[in-house]
């Protein structure tokens, strides 16, 4: 409830003080008539303004005093308001308007007592008394109702910073089952983590252990090897052993630090994009790939990073776009280099599954071609990807496609990506 | 003929022994007639093989190589025991400082390499190791401030002949100046009476553990 308050800004406001007005207003306007339920207008349109454009409540509930006042009013239902509203600003209002209309609510409650004590139209007679009120009797009642509202205004300001504190600061039984819950998670997290760590640790000095091993006996082979060429090869045998033994811990390393996320003892490469649309297609990605014009051969790594930028730009469509969407991957074997290109039809499927007041799928407007025109996308993950295209030579660029989706063009020149022209 | 060097290798690993063993065995000056992973069992054998130098990896099946290296000393003799060298992975001024402590003439990180190991082994045998008392303590100031007082030192330091008493007091004074070429002219050796008569194996041991129990502090 509170979360909702807090998340609109109009709408809680405009409620409150729609019923506010609806039901006090239109007991004055049946009691009163109209200048009674101009009174009730005030004082509910003042809380209207208790989070935002405070300034106007206090002048609101200053004006509903002057009308009560002003046109002699019996006591208006709408006065109900005042607790009420001073509850909403000890809860809501910012600070120091919260302290102003504090003491603006309690005039109003003042001249509500006032109101009632010495309006000439108001003694005992007209509720079936027989004593006439004198001026002392005016004045006990006056007092008697001005420490009431001043004490009731209190309490309800008071209960809203209460009630606020409470909900901000220390939350629902609800806030506090996700906290913990949360923080179960992370415990365990950090557990895992830590025990991960201390198995890195004790890798970590095999692995100096085994190096050590590896540079000791280097040495000692080219020490020895002068004078015995036989203790140089032994030597050597000790090395390679060692060096095996360090690189198998290492690799022990490589999985644990990379539990959780796909190892593979060799780069993935162009040739292994069918795996991938298969495996996107079984987490609800339909990916087609497809290659034009004939194929050269790529440097390892490059074809490791063109790779690496397919499989983010997919999993970018995955992650932001409904199921049911297709995605393409377009390889251009070109004369001068290569062309990727990463199509999607996300909005498309999305605006499909939104009908319009006519049944039909909403169509795009004038105002998508303008934002297409003028948005630029950005994003850590198309910045990482635009830096490897970047750290071959090549570029990328992100578009929308009005009322389709977007599509992602990376292009690569062939002397920074191919081996046979960087070789020659 | 001078008679070749007598070295005594110590390290948990038996591929890094035996490179240490080929690097050592290819010059005709040393040769090694020790070696074993450290276990405790070695200390006795340590003491009948009349070993030179003996090289210690700090890594050893019994645990840390200077601790290894004190045992020996209780069981043997300060003054008994063979000069020795720390070798470790790494360098770190923390482990030579302890190591310089407990009596050892210097550490050898692997990445000095052969060579460093080597040169040091035959710079201990020429007596031509020692440091510079600048070298010292610029060494002791760059580590936090530790204070393990020895009384027993404390009171043999206080018993000293007055002249043996003298030298160290002007280490003292010597160690406190500000003017650091007056530290480096210092001459270490003046200092030998106090190390014959003290329980310590070398004069860096000496103002390591002066340093170590507050006997180098101003006052």
């Amino acid at each position: 409830m509170i979360r909702w308050i807090q998340q609109r800004n109009w709408l809680p406001e405009v409620s409150l003080a729609a019923f506010v007005f609806l039901l006090l207003g239109g007991l004055d306007l049946l009691t009163q008539g109209p200048m009674a339920m101009l009174g009730s207008l005030a004082i509910a349109a003042s809380l209207l303004f208790v989070r935002k454009l405070s300034f106007l409540a206090p002048a609101l509930v200053l004006a509903a005093s002057l009308v009560q006042v002003s046109f002699s009013l019996l006591p208006i239902f709408g006065s109900i308001g005042i607790p009420l509203l001073a509850f909403v600003v000890g809860a809501f209002s910012p600070k120091p308007w919260r302290e102003v209309n504090f003491a603006v609510t309690i005039f109003g409650g003042l001249v509500f007592a006032a109101n009632v004590g010495f309006n000439p139209t108001i003694n005992l007679a007209i509720f079936g008394g027989v004593v006439q009120l004198d001026d002392l009797g005016r004045t006990v009642i006056f007092l008697t109702l001005s420490l009431l509202a001043i004490s009731l205004i209190s309490l309800m300001w008071i209960l809203g910073q209460l009630l606020i504190t409470r909900l901000v600061h220390i939350g629902t039984d609800f806030d506090r089952l996700v906290y913990e819950d949360k923080q179960l998670k992370l415990s365990i997290e950090l557990a895992e983590q830590s025990k991960r760590f201390e198995i890195a640790r004790d890798i970590n000095e095999t692995v100096v252990q085994k190096l050590a091993s590896v540079i000791t006996n280097a040495e000692g082979g080219i020490y020895a090897a002068k004078a015995n060429p036989e203790a140089g090869f032994r030597a050597l045998e000790k090395v390679l052993v060692s060096a095996k033994g360090a690189h198998s811990e290492l690799r022990r390393l490589f999985d644990m630090i990379n539990r959780g996320t796909a190892v593979s003892t060799t780069p993935p490469t162009l040739e292994d994009l069918e795996a991938l649309a298969i495996s996107m297609r079984e987490k609800g990605l339909d990916v087609a790939v497809s290659n034009f014009g004939e194929r050269f051969a790529l440097d390892q790594s490059a074809e490791l990073a063109i790779y690496r930028i397919i499989f983010e730009a997919l999993q970018n469509v995955r992650q932001h776009n409904p199921r049911g969407t297709k995605a393409t991957v377009e390889i251009s074997w070109l004369e001068n280099g290569l062309q990727v290109m990463i199509k999607d039809n996300g909005v498309e499927i999305e605006r499909r599954a939104q009908l319009g007041p006519n049944g039909l799928p909403v169509p795009y407007e004038a105002k998508d071609d303008l934002d297409t025109l003028l948005e630029k996308v950005t994003g850590p993950g198309l910045t990482a990807m635009r830096e490897r295209a970047e750290s071959f030579g090549g570029s990328l660029e992100v578009q929308r496609v009005v009322g389709i989706g977007f599509t992602v063009s990376a292009m690569f020149p062939a002397t920074s990506i191919s081996t046979d022209l960087s070789t020659a | 003929m001078a008679s070749s060097i007598r070295i005594g290798l110590l390290d948990a690993d038996s591929d890094v022994r035996f490179g240490r063993r080929l690097v050592l065995s290819s010059s005709p000056k040393f040769e090694v007639v020790f070696e074993s992973d450290g276990s405790v069992s070695d200390l006795e054998a340590i003491e009948q093989s009349l070993i030179d130098v003996l090289v210690i990896d700090q890594k050893l099946s019994s645990g840390p190589g200077i601790d290894f290296y004190s045992n020996l000393r209780s069981l043997v003799g300060v003054k008994q025991a063979p000069t020795a060298i720390l070798t470790s992975s790494f360098h770190q001024s923390g482990l030579l400082v302890d190591a310089l402590g407990q009596g050892f003439v210097d550490l050898v990180s692997l990445e000095q390499g052969a060579s460093g190991l080597v040169d040091r082994v035959l710079q201990v045998v020429s007596g031509s190791h020692i440091r510079s008392l600048l070298d010292l303590k610029q060494l002791i100031d760059a580590q936090p401030p530790v204070i393990q007082v020895d009384l027993s030192f404390v009171r043999l330091v206080d018993e000293l002949p007055e002249k043996i008493a003298s030298n160290l007091r002007r280490l003292k004074s010597v160690w406190a100046s500000v003017d650091s070429s007056k530290i480096e002219k210092y001459d270490l050796s003046s200092l030998n009476d106090a190390v014959a008569r003290l329980p310590v194996a070398n004069s860096t041991e000496l103002i390591m553990t002066m340093s170590r129990s507050g006997l180098l502090d101003v006052k």
